[in-house]
């Protein structure tokens, strides 16, 4: 009995026992999806036009629509979450694999088109020149480049302001979700990410943790499909999420890198 | 207190400890959830009992009404209980995301060796 079991579970399994561990190096973008089969295609499209040498993940969070076998045709890795679980959740799964497949740094960027992939280029340069673990595509470094409501920029410009009382560096934008990090910082933010979504938290995690930020304009593009990921009410719980996280940031004791 | 309500609070101290007794023998709760509801009942049946310690603790919060008392310790212990089960929610909730990831990445490996994940339950 015991003897058919193994028999069968290795006949199974027997990819999993002789999988190689391949060291794949370089960069790996990314992309936390939610429903997105509209969006995605063009995205990866894009990516693979402006930077064909990345790869790029994309983290499925439980999405009812074909968001994976998209993804997959067309060219990128795919992690599928079998619950959805969140923004941040989803994000972390792609760190762990980035990880695990021993990428140098990764990018991350929205899987709904918002974030232009033609900044991908810029961030990545601005990693390796400056010599800065985590670059952010800033919404706010150009003058009118980013019309969003009026609420909305105020909050930012809040969030701003308690990161420069708190930080004493000025991050533009410190609530964009379009960053680049080395593996250093990612393997960090493994352990100490929130579920539903990083935010002003974690740049100020990463600020006093000792790690260094540059920012670089990014140009964001209407969505095409879908809807935001914060509105109405949920924008008054984000509020309180983000704003008790940087205080809870604050009492935890964080460690120096 | 009136001889009618020490014997309801009596009781219903009995009541709860049988209850979960009862429960936690037809596995329907771990040993570990069963604590906090047994103290309840405990204290409960333990100040309806004694007197001496009601008017001690009714005396202590300045309450004017001895069955104050009681539905005081009561309110604070399904308190205790309410946060316990957020801790315990958030690191279910934890240990649920733990799972999905890991389970994601391991399906991930599966299908760029090119070998196909198997599917759970699948009778071969």
């Amino acid at each position: 009995m015991l003897e058919r079991i193994r028999r069968r579970r290795y006949r199974n399994y027997s990819d999993l026992y002789f999988i190689e561990e391949t060291v794949r190096k370089g960069i790996l973008a990314i992309m936390p999806a939610f429903n997105e089969e509209n969006n995605i295609s063009s995205v990866l499209a894009d990516i693979h036009t402006i930077a064909p040498d990345i790869d790029v993940l994309v983290v499925d969070d439980g999405s009812k629509d074909k968001t994976r076998i998209v993804a997959r045709e067309n060219g990128a890795y795919v992690l599928r979450l079998s619950i959805n679980m969140g923004y941040g959740a989803a994000l972390q799964a792609g760190y762990k694999y980035a990880l695990k497949n021993k990428y140098n740094a990764i990018v991350q960027l929205d899987a709904d088109g918002q974030h232009d992939p033609a900044d991908i280029p810029t961030m990545l340069e601005k990693l390796n020149n400056d010599h800065v673990d985590v670059v952010i595509g800033s919404r706010f470094m150009e003058k009118k480049t980013y019309k969003g409501p009026l609420g909305r920029r105020l909050v930012i410009g809040m969030f701003r302001l308690i990161a420069k009382i708190i930080t004493g560096k000025t991050i533009t934008d410190p609530t964009s979700g379009y960053q680049v990090l080395n593996s250093r910082a990612v393997n960090f933010l493994k352990d100490s990410m929130p579920t539903d979504f990083p935010d002003t938290d974690t740049i100020i995690l990463l600020l006093l943790s000792g790690f260094t930020i540059g920012e670089i304009p990014a140009h964001m593009r209407p969505r095409s499909s879908g809807t935001p990921m914060v509105t109405g009410f949920r924008s008054i719980y984000y509020l309180y999420k983000i704003s008790l996280s940087i205080l809870v940031t604050l009492l935890r004791r964080n460690k120096k890198q | 207190m009136s001889w009618q309500s020490k014997l309801f609070v009596l009781f219903a101290g009995i009541f709860l400890i049988l209850l979960v007794l009862e429960l936690v023998r037809r596995r329907k709760i771990r040993e570990e959830y069963s604590v906090l509801w047994i103290l309840t009942a405990i204290t409960m049946f333990a100040l309806a009992w004694w007197e001496g310690l009601l008017l001690f603790f009714t005396h202590l919060i300045g309450a004017v009404m001895n069955s104050s008392t009681i539905f005081f310790f009561g309110i604070t212990f399904l308190g205790a209980i309410c946060l316990h089960f957020s801790i315990k929610i958030s690191q279910l909730t934890n240990q649920v995301k733990e799972l999905a990831q890991e389970v994601a990445i391991l399906r991930a490996e599966i299908e760029e060796s090119g070998g196909k994940p198997p599917i759970a339950g699948e009778q071969k």
